[in-house]
């Protein structure tokens, strides 16, 4: 299992003195910050700490106010859109069509990408089917509660097996069942040799050497060390899982 | 109420078009017919030249040996009396009562370059004693210029508006779709496409409308005048439709360009 150890140590994003500020409001200042690739991030913070500006930031829709951005080892504005199609975002908020149904939604990457029908609509399916969506695929977009909506977001950025994976509060609207779903289908994805970088406020419930935790304050990302997570190594049961299994 | 305002934009932009697509090639119809009738008789300069009449050898002498005539002919005092006579019928009488001494030799001479022939003459006034030159009138060149220069531009200024305004009521609606597309890493063109299928399809079918009444409009110019022009031709139309479909294209492209860029990725 354990990860891409060959890939660890290679840089995907590098910031180097990042500033970024909205007007007198500074969200990072000075920020030095490197994402290996081959690694299972994490990222906590209090809310308004500046997740989702990282996350702007990371896709390149917001620039630094100083400071640069490298994304494998050149800058991120030179590299050409085309480079976003190896990279699954997840977005807090929806960004779906909708007045198109739950199949045009998740099957929009590949139609992107020109990927024949008959394979569009099995990767589709299979998709729907592990999230749970397959009643809803005639349904309109705008038709989906908050819940299916996110895991319509989820199965739209993942759909493409992306090497790397954004993901800001990609579990914000689910319950701790549908969470752990979701956080178990990226941890796969990771060991299957994906590099992933979520921002949550539900981090797993367990602990592996290869997850990297980091925390946002003080305008500076740090990262935590084994002794500061107090979560339950893989394996072992936390309270919160046996009171689901209780409930069940 | 939108509706309604969109329509008549709508309406206002493509008639406009339609209008001054129009203008523009009864224009340049205008043009090309002036050019191959009226205009081609000017095509080289015509010098029209009062000789002494002891010295019509020695001018005849100077055109043979002159580089710069291509052709001349020579009027007797006779000749131009009978033109005279053929031009004013009802002065018959009085032309027949005028001395044949009196009416002048003349020569019409054609030359590559009218001014400079001028000059020459002047230097041999014992053989020329007048001098007129013939050329093409410049304020009429300049009025079919001008003309053709203003309706281009109009009609430019319009196509560019009547693909404009349809792109940014595109644009807005279609914000989300372009943003996610952006997103996914979907190249421009896989936007572009289809909605450049579209436009071209309007555009053909305003300047086919335009050609239509540019082809009405000159024949009827045609039918009340006495005008033996040809009427609109073919090549002209269908250049006309290439020539706003390779525009518009370009046009469109950069608009495109312009609002694809503004749409955020999220």
């Amino acid at each position: 299992m354990i990860t891409l150890l060959r890939e660890v140590g290679k840089l995907l994003f590098q910031f180097k003195k990042v500033h970024k500020s909205y007007g007198i409001q500074k969200i990072f200042r000075d920020l030095d910050f490197c994402l290996q690739r081959g690694t299972f991030s994490i990222l906590t913070g209090a809310s308004g700490s500046g997740k989702t500006t990282l996350f702007r930031l990371l896709c390149g829709v917001e620039k630094p106010t100083a400071g640069e951005i490298h994304f494998l080892g050149r800058r991120l504005v030179e590299h050409s859109p085309v480079h976003l199609r190896n990279i699954g975002f997840i977005f807090q908020s929806p960004r779906g069509l909708f007045d198109r149904t739950v199949f045009e939604n998740v099957a929009l990457p590949l139609m992107v990408d020109r990927v024949p029908r008959p394979e569009i609509e099995s990767r589709v399916m299979a998709w729907l089917d592990d999230l749970g969506l397959r009643h809803r695929v005639k349904s309109k977009y705008g038709d989906l509660s908050g819940g299916e909506i996110q895991k319509l977001e989820f199965a739209r950025a993942m759909i493409r097996r992306p090497r790397l994976v954004l993901a800001d509060e990609p579990t914000a609207h689910l319950d701790a069942i549908q969470s752990d779903l979701l956080l178990d289908i990226l941890w796969e994805h990771y060991r299957n040799g994906a590099s992933v970088f979520i921002s949550t406020h539900h981090p797993p419930k367990f602990h592996h050497p290869s997850i990297l935790r980091y925390h946002i304050e003080d305008q500076q990302i740090r990262q935590l060390s084994s002794e500061e997570v107090h979560i339950p190594r893989l394996g072992e049961e936390s309270s919160v899982q046996k009171k689901l299994e209780l409930e069940r | 109420m939108i509706g309604f305002r969109f329509f008549i934009r709508e309406f206002g932009l493509a008639s406009a078009f339609i209008a001054l697509g129009a203008l523009l090639l009864i224009c340049l119809w205008f043009s090309l017919s002036v050019q191959s009738s009226f205009l081609n008789e000017f095509r080289q300069d015509q010098l029209s030249l009062i000789l002494d009449p002891t010295e019509k050898e020695s001018f005849e002498q100077l055109m043979r040996e002159e580089s710069g005539v291509l052709r001349y002919s020579l009027q007797t005092a006779e000749e131009n009396r009978d033109r005279i006579r053929s031009l004013y019928p009802e002065l018959d009488s009085v032309i027949d009562s005028i001395s044949i001494e009196n009416f002048p030799v003349s020569a019409l001479v054609i030359v590559e370059d009218g001014r400079k022939m001028m000059s020459f003459f002047e230097t041999r006034p014992e053989l020329i004693q007048a001098q007129m030159i013939h050329q093409a009138p410049d304020s009429l060149k300049t009025l079919i210029s001008v003309a053709t220069t203003i309706f281009l531009f109009l009609w430019v200024f319009t196509l560019i508006l009547f693909l404009y305004f349809q792109l940014e009521g595109v644009a807005h609606r279609q914000s989300a779709k372009w943003s996610l597309m952006k997103m996914l890493g979907a190249k421009s063109s896989r936007i572009f496409l289809p909605l450049w299928g579209l436009q071209m399809t309007r555009l053909l079918v305003s300047s086919v409308c335009a050609c239509v009444l540019a082809w009405w409009a000159t024949s009827y110019l045609l039918s009340f005048s006495n005008w033996t022009w040809a009427g609109l031709g073919l090549n002209l139309s269908l250049g006309f439709i290439l020539a706003s479909l390779v525009l518009g294209s370009l046009c469109l492209y950069s608009l495109f360009l312009v609002q694809f860029r503004r749409v955020s990725v999220c």
